[in-house]
C-alpha cells in the first residue's frame, strides 16, 4: 500500500490552512516554554527587598540557598530524593522487569494480574495512599504519625512500592508481548531455561525501554514528592523530598509573588545539574547496554 | 528429533514461579483490603466510631454520602479561605479533567496530523522539537510560569489551565505522529480529485481513522487530570477539584471531615469515574499500556 508522503510544500491554500491551524499550538509553545524558561532566568535575577519592591541582583536569589540553614535543609530533602530514587532503581524497576516475565510467560492466572496490577494506575495515588494511611492508623501501627524517620521513611517507600509496582510490572510485560515468537521459539528449540531465556532474550529486548526508564528516574530525581502529599498533606517534614519542598513553596505564593524569584533560582540550579547527569546516563546506558542483536 | 515449540502453551510452576505467584497474589490481596477498607468504613457512623475494625458495623450508616456531596468545605484560594459547595467542587473536576483533556488531545492530535502530513520544514522542526524538549529535564520552572500567568491576567482562571494544557509536548504527539505517518496517501488523493479541501481531507478522511487512537488518549488524559491535584492547586487555587479536596482535608482539619470514615467516603466518591471509565472501557486502555503511557 501506497504510504503517505504529505503534501508538497507550494500550494498556497494549503499553506494557509497550515499555518491557521499550527498557529495556536506554535504560540503556546513560544508564551509557555521559551518565554517562561527565559523569564526564569529574568526571575532569579530579581531581588525583592520589600514585599513589592525588587532590585536587580544577579547572585542574590542563589547564593541565599547556600546559608547553612538553607543547605541543612535541602540537604535533608536531598538525601530523601536520593533515597527515592534508590528505591526505583533497586526495587521498583527490578521487581517490575522480574514479574513482567511472570506475565509474559503466562503463568497461572497472568491475565487476572493484568487486570488487577492496571487498577492502581486508574484510580488516583492519592486515594490508595489515603486509604493506606488510614488502614494502618486503624491497625494501630503508627509509624506514619508518631514513628522515627526511618519507620516513616519505610512506611512511605512501602505505599510508593504499593503503587507504583503494577504499572512497572505491566509496561515492560507490554514491552515483552511485542518479542516476535520466532525469537522465543529459537531459544526454546536451543534448550533454553526459564532464566536463561530471561537473560539472553527477553532482557536484551526490553533493555530500551529499561534504559528509558533509568534515564527519566534520574531526570525526575529532583521533582520526585513521594506522594507525600498523600501521607502528610501541607506537613511533611522527615520524609519530604527536594521536589515536594518545592513544590510546597511554590503553592505559598498564590499571595506571596515575592517568593517567586528565589523558588526560580532554585529550580535553575537544580536544572544545571540534572541535565548534565542525565545526559552523561543516557550516555552510558546507551554504550554499555546489551545488544538486540 | 522434532522439538515441538507451543508459544501459547502456560508457562509451568516451579519452586520460583511458586513464589511469584505467591508476592503477586499477596499484592493483589492487599489492593483488595484497601477497597473493601475504604468502602466498608464509607458506611461506618463517625460518631459510634471509637476502635476501627475493618469488618461491617451491624447496622449500615449511610449518611457519610449525602454529607459529603452536601458539604461546603473551605478552601484556602488567594489571599483567603472560600467556602465551595461540593456540587461545584465536583463540576470544577468534571469541567478540569474533559476540558483539558480534551484541548490537550485536540491540539495534540492536530498538531501531529499537520507534521505528518504536511512536507513543510516547520514540521520537521516541530517534530524534533518534541524529541529535544522530552529529553531535557527542567526543573523548577513553575515559578515563571506562575509569573507568566499573572502577566498576561490569567492566573487562577479555567482559560488560563486550558491554554496551559493546549500544548503540543510529549510522547502522545509522536503517538500520534506515528499513526498518520502511517496511514495511506491514496485516501487524500481520492477526496482531493473529488473537490475536498484541507480541511475536510483532515476532518472527514484522517480524523475517523484516528478516532480509536484519539478516543483512548483522551480516556487517558481524563484520568490523569481527574486525579491531579496539584495543577489546580497552584494554577487556579479557587477553582477546587474533588482531587485537591481530599488533600485539603487534612490541611484544614474541618470539623465536618475530620473523622476517618467521611475522609474515606470522599476516596471512594472520587475514585468511581474512573473505576468506571476502567470497567467500561479496560480492553482499550489495557492493550495500549506500554512505554510513555500508551501506545496507537
Amino acid at each position: 500500500m501506497k504510504k503517505s508522503k504529505g503534501i508538497q510544500a507550494g500550494n498556497r491554500k494549503s499553506l494557509i490552512f497550515y499555518i491557521i491551524l499550527m498557529a495556536i499550538p506554535t504560540i503556546q509553545f513560544v508564551l509557555f516554554y521559551i518565554c517562561v524558561n527565559f523569564n526564569s532566568f529574568l526571575l532569579a535575577f530579581k531581588h525583592y527587598t520589600t514585599t513589592d519592591s525588587y532590585e536587580i541582583n544577579l547572585t542574590k536569589n542563589f547564593t541565599d540557598w547556600f546559608s547553612p540553614q538553607n543547605v541543612e535543609l535541602l540537604g535533608g530533602y536531598l538525601r530523601n530524593s536520593l533515597l527515592a530514587f534508590a528505591l526505583q532503581l533497586v526495587v521498583t524497576t527490578p521487581l517490575g522487569v522480574f514479574f513482567a516475565f511472570y506475565i509474559f510467560k503466562k503463568m497461572p492466572m497472568a491475565g487476572f494480574f493484568r487486570v488487577m496490577l492496571f487498577v492502581p494506575s486508574v484510580v488516583s495515588a492519592l486515594v490508595v495512599l489515603k486509604v493506606y494511611t488510614e488502614f494502618f492508623a486503624g491497625a494501630e501501627l503508627l509509624w506514619l504519625s508518631n514513628g522515627t524517620r526511618v519507620q516513616k521513611l519505610v512506611m512511605v517507600f512501602l505505599g510508593n512500592i504499593l503503587v507504583s509496582f503494577g504499572t512497572s510490572v505491566l509496561l515492560y510485560a507490554n514491552k515483552m508481548s511485542a518479542i516476535a515468537p520466532e525469537v522465543m521459539e529459537s531459544a526454546q528449540l536451543d534448550g533454553a531455561s526459564g532464566i536463561k531465556e530471561f537473560i539472553y532474550v527477553v532482557f536484551p529486548m526490553i533493555y530500551p525501554t529499561f534504559s528509558v526508564f533509568l534515564i527519566t528516574s534520574i531526570a525526575s530525581l529532583l521533582t520526585n514528592q513521594l506522594n507525600n502529599f498523600a501521607f502528610y498533606g501541607f506537613d511533611a517534614q522527615a520524609t519530604a523530598t527536594f521536589g515536594y519542598y518545592l513544590f510546597i513553596q511554590l503553592e505559598k505564593t498564590s499571595n506571596r509573588v515575592y517568593l517567586l524569584p528565589a523558588l526560580s533560582a532554585l529550580g535553575l540550579m537544580a536544572t544545571a545539574v540534572t541535565i548534565p547527569v542525565t545526559f552523561i546516563v543516557k550516555f552510558f546506558v546507551t554504550k554499555f547496554g546489551p545488544s538486540e542483536d | 528429533m522434532k522439538v515441538k515449540v507451543d508459544m501459547k502453551r502456560r508457562g509451568k510452576l516451579t519452586p520460583l514461579t511458586s513464589v511469584m505467584l505467591a508476592i503477586l497474589s499477596l499484592y493483589c490481596v492487599a489492593m483488595g483490603i484497601l477497597f473493601v477498607y475504604a468502602v466498608v468504613m464509607s458506611f461506618k457512623d463517625p460518631a459510634l466510631y471509637i476502635y476501627p475494625t475493618i469488618w461491617p458495623d451491624e447496622k449500615i450508616y449511610l449518611y457519610n454520602y449525602p454529607k459529603v456531596l452536601n458539604a461546603r468545605p473551605a478552601f484556602r484560594a488567594v489571599g483567603k479561605v472560600v467556602n465551595a459547595p461540593m456540587s461545584k467542587i465536583i463540576l470544577n473536576s468534571v469541567i478540569y479533567a474533559l476540558g483539558c483533556g480534551l484541548v490537550n488531545t485536540t491540539v495534540t492530535c492536530v498538531s501531529a496530523y499537520l507534521c505528518a502530513s504536511y512536507k513543510y520544514k516547520y514540521s520537521k522542526i516541530v517534530h524534533t522539537t518534541v524529541i529535544v524538549v522530552m529529553a531535557i529535564p527542567i526543573i523548577g520552572s513553575q515559578a515563571a510560569e506562575l509569573s507568566m500567568l499573572r502577566f498576561i491576567n490569567l492566573y487562577n482562571s479555567w482559560i488560563g489551565l486550558l491554554i496551559l494544557k493546549a500544548n503540543f509536548l510529549g510522547m502522545y504527539f509522536l503517538i500520534f505522529y506515528e499513526m498518520f505517518k502511517s496511514l495511506p496517501i491514496t485516501y487524500r488523493e481520492a477526496a482531493t480529485l473529488d473537490g475536498a479541501s484541507d480541511w475536510r481531507v483532515m476532518m472527514s478522511v484522517y480524523m475517523p481513522l484516528a478516532s480509536a487512537t484519539f478516543g483512548t488518549i483522551l480516556l487517558m488524559n481524563f484520568i490523569t487530570y481527574w486525579n491531579d491535584y496539584q495543577t489546580p492547586l497552584l494554577y487556579a487555587p479557587s477553582h477546587p477539584t474533588l482531587s485537591r479536596f481530599l488533600i485539603e482535608i487534612t490541611r484544614n482539619s474541618q470539623d465536618d471531615f475530620d473523622s476517618m470514615p467521611v475522609q474515606l467516603t470522599t476516596t471512594v466518591i472520587l475514585s468511581i469515574p474512573t473505576l468506571l471509565i476502567f470497567l467500561i472501557f479496560q480492553k482499550k486502555l489495557m492493550s495500549n499500556l506500554t512505554i510513555g503511557g500508551i501506545k496507537g
